[in-house]
């Protein structure tokens, strides 16, 4: 019991003590307040304004009004129409900022005014207004019915049958699970360093072996990081709960359907995927004394996180290719890469289970391996020690 | 009682401890001396489990030492460290509550020790805020929070002004009037003279001289020796005489020598007497400065 005791008091007090650190506690709120007061505000401003202004001189026509705002309607713009007396008063309402295009109807094909340059959508609605303008014409000339006209020149669309459709719940999966390996990525490289740099400080305020005189080094490893990386937890859980919140804010998740079984799921990857990388990060930690050398060692874990990364990146957009299959089981890119893939495509349950299984092997296995350098290497204070004399050194260390 | 039997470790090639061995007993104060080098932090390191020794043990009471019986051990080590950005007093109770006291208890003594080193005031102060001899204080306080039964204290005197000096062996004898068993290196020898009933010498990883000061003086080889004939000092011809090598200590003015403990002392009065008139005439046991240099020349 002695032994647990003190995994949990090291850690509670690297949590306590960091927590209540005023860095920390004006970094969360900032991050957190500007993520849900800034993030509407942000998709607000990023969302292009369907408001058009057409200016047509008077005139106007009204079936070329009511041509020109259903045209805009079919690619989303809302058109408003302006009349102007003339030319030279429409190109001084474009010149002006009044109008984003002053359209010329006749004589045919019609000419558009533009200020700089044409607005693509805009363009192709307004061509489209005035060829239906022309077809109408030209029916009429022929006797026809507005009607036969249509039936004409643009028979009725095909139905469209979905045999397999598309689930909004399985979109709002595979959104939430690649939201989880963003996190997981930024938990990673962000907190594992938080941890390395817990580790580093005791060594070098040398307070260390006074810990290390009253608890075993791989008790202290454990309890450190599992304070600094609940921290971590507690920080990227604030941000995501924060970008939920926004995103609930600004109606841009009002079609998410969040299963708290995935949620779960996402969780528990995160949580044993960052398990590894923080206890590798601590014993890296262990082999340095001074902060300048930390970024020499803090670089090495991003040979595999950065793949990792980059494999679950592409696994959005391939979640059958065999490298695909392959890394969502391996260790540790499994914890980035079989949340996504599981949310895309079925996995088979063996599948789940033995990346799971090997994942929590390997954050087993790599404990015990951390925990023998870092006994190795964390009473030479001075220079950087090689994983190797690290390992060496360990049975010099007091194991029992 | 704490026995420390035939410890060896290596570095490498580096031999540091060649088979150590000594005893201390409850309630006593003992010096542990000897060169740089010579094995004491080694030997230190591994009595707190810090390094795990290559051959030989370390029993407390009979046991050998587990990382549950080292709860109650208290270390002080050469390198001072403490947490820089955290409180004075939750820093003590923090090493109380890992060496297995209650969260109510640890606060406790933590309030008390800082008491009693004058810091109350301190208390909610970090660590980095104080003055040096300050943080020496806290340092030795952590060490001591838990009220060990085996306090293991590697160069506490060193870096502390005269005032420090005094309270540090002030507070080493109280401990030790409780029934600590006090294990203390330093190379401030006539300050362990002072404070010490016992004294172990390492020298070269192995343990040259063990026993209670007293002991060491009567057992001992040479008696120092100094004479001075009609104002000026005087040595010896007819016996075997040895450059005790150290400077005077304060407050002898005469330098002395060593001469062999079997010589009797009327031969020398003797001679003495034959070179003039004696002035002055001291014959005591050796100091430990004399019996350290002895020990570590052999």
């Amino acid at each position: 019991m002695t032994g647990w005791r003190q995994v949990a008091m090291v850690a509670r007090r690297d949590f306590v003590q960091r927590a209540t650190s005023r860095p920390f506690l004006l970094t969360l709120v900032l991050i957190v307040g500007l993520v849900i007061v800034g993030g509407p505000f942000l998709a607000d401003a990023t969302t292009p304004d369907p408001a058009r202004e057409v200016a047509v001189v008077e005139p106007v026509e009204p079936t070329l009004e009511s041509l020109v705002v259903s045209a805009g309607d079919q690619v989303d713009l809302d058109v408003t129409v302006v009349g102007v007396a003339d030319r030279a008063a429409g190109d001084q309402a474009i010149i002006d900022g009044d109008a984003d295009v002053l359209l010329v109807a006749q004589p045919a094909p019609g000419v558009l005014v533009w200020r700089t340059s044409p607005d693509l959508r805009l363009s192709s609605a307004l061509s489209q207004a005035l060829r239906a303008q022309a077809q109408q014409q030209q029916a009429a000339d022929l006797g026809l019915t507005a009607d036969e006209a249509v039936a004409l020149v643009s028979p009725p669309p095909p139905d469209e049958d979905l045999l397999d459709p598309e689930d909004p719940a399985e979109s709002s999966d595979r959104a939430a699970s690649f939201v989880g390996m963003i996190l997981l990525y930024f938990a990673v490289v962000l907190f594992g360093q938080f941890v390395m740099l817990g580790v580093v400080e005791e060594k070098s305020s040398r307070v260390v072996e006074v810990v290390l005189s009253r608890v075993l080094p791989y008790r202290l490893l454990a309890g450190k990081v599992i304070g600094i990386g609940a921290l971590g937890v507690v920080q990227i859980l604030a941000f995501a709960v924060a970008i939920y919140v926004a995103a609930r804010l600004s109606g841009a998740a009002d079609d998410l359907a969040l299963d708290p079984g995935l949620v779960a799921s996402i969780l528990g990857w995160f949580l044993v995927g960052f398990a590894f990388f923080a206890v590798v990060y601590a014993a890296l930690g262990a082999t340095v004394t001074r902060q300048e050398d930390v970024q020499s060692v803090a670089l090495l874990p991003l040979v595999v996180v950065l793949p990792a990364y980059f494999i679950a990146i592409f696994s959005v957009d391939d979640p059958d290719s065999t490298l695909v299959r392959i890394t969502s089981i391996v260790p540790p890119f499994s914890p980035f890469i079989m949340p996504i893939r599981s949310a895309a495509v079925d996995v088979p349950g063996w599948q789940i289970a033995l990346s799971v299984v090997l994942l929590l092997a390997a954050t087993y296995g790599v404990i015990r391996l951390a925990g023998r350098i870092y006994s190795g290497a964390i009473l030479a204070i001075g220079q950087r020690v090689s994983l190797r004399d690290a390992w060496r050194r360990s049975s010099d260390a007091a194991a029992q | 009682m704490l026995v420390v039997d035939g410890l060896m470790k290596s570095f490498g090639a580096h031999v540091a401890l060649a088979g150590a061995s000594f005893e201390a007993r409850p309630g006593r104060i003992v010096g542990f001396l000897g060169p740089n080098g010579a094995g004491k932090t080694t030997t230190m390191r591994c009595i707190l489990g810090l390094l795990q020794p290559d051959g030989g043990r370390v029993t407390w009471n009979g046991e050998p030492v587990s990382s549950r019986t080292r709860l109650a051990f208290g270390y002080m080590p050469e390198e001072r460290g403490l947490y820089p950005k955290m409180k004075v007093a939750d820093q003590l109770a923090y090493f109380g509550q890992l060496s297995g006291m209650s969260s109510a208890d640890a606060t406790a003594a933590a309030a008390a020790w800082l008491d009693r080193l004058g810091l109350a005031d301190r208390s909610r102060a970090t660590v980095e805020q104080l003055s040096h001899g300050n943080k020496q204080r806290v340092q030795l306080a952590a060490s001591l929070v838990h009220s060990p039964t085996l306090a293991v204290l590697d160069e506490p005197f060193s870096g502390l002004d005269p005032l420090g000096t005094d309270a540090l062996a002030t507070e080493l004898r109280t401990l030790a009037a409780q029934g600590t068993t006090i294990v203390f290196s330093s190379h401030q020898l006539d300050l362990v003279e002072d404070v010490c009933e016992d004294v172990v010498i390492i020298n070269n990883g192995q343990v040259v001289l063990t026993g209670t000061l007293d002991d060491l003086r009567t057992s001992s080889t040479v008696r120092r020796l100094s004479v001075e004939v009609d104002g000026r000092p005087w040595r010896p011809t007819r016996v075997p005489v040895e450059e005790s090598g150290g400077v005077a200590e304060v407050g002898s003015s005469t330098p002395h020598v060593l001469i062999p403990a079997d010589v009797p002392v009327d031969d020398v009065l003797a001679e003495a007497r034959e070179a003039g008139s004696i002035t002055s005439f001291n014959f005591d046991p050796p100091s430990l400065s004399d019996m350290f240099r002895e020990a570590v020349q052999q």
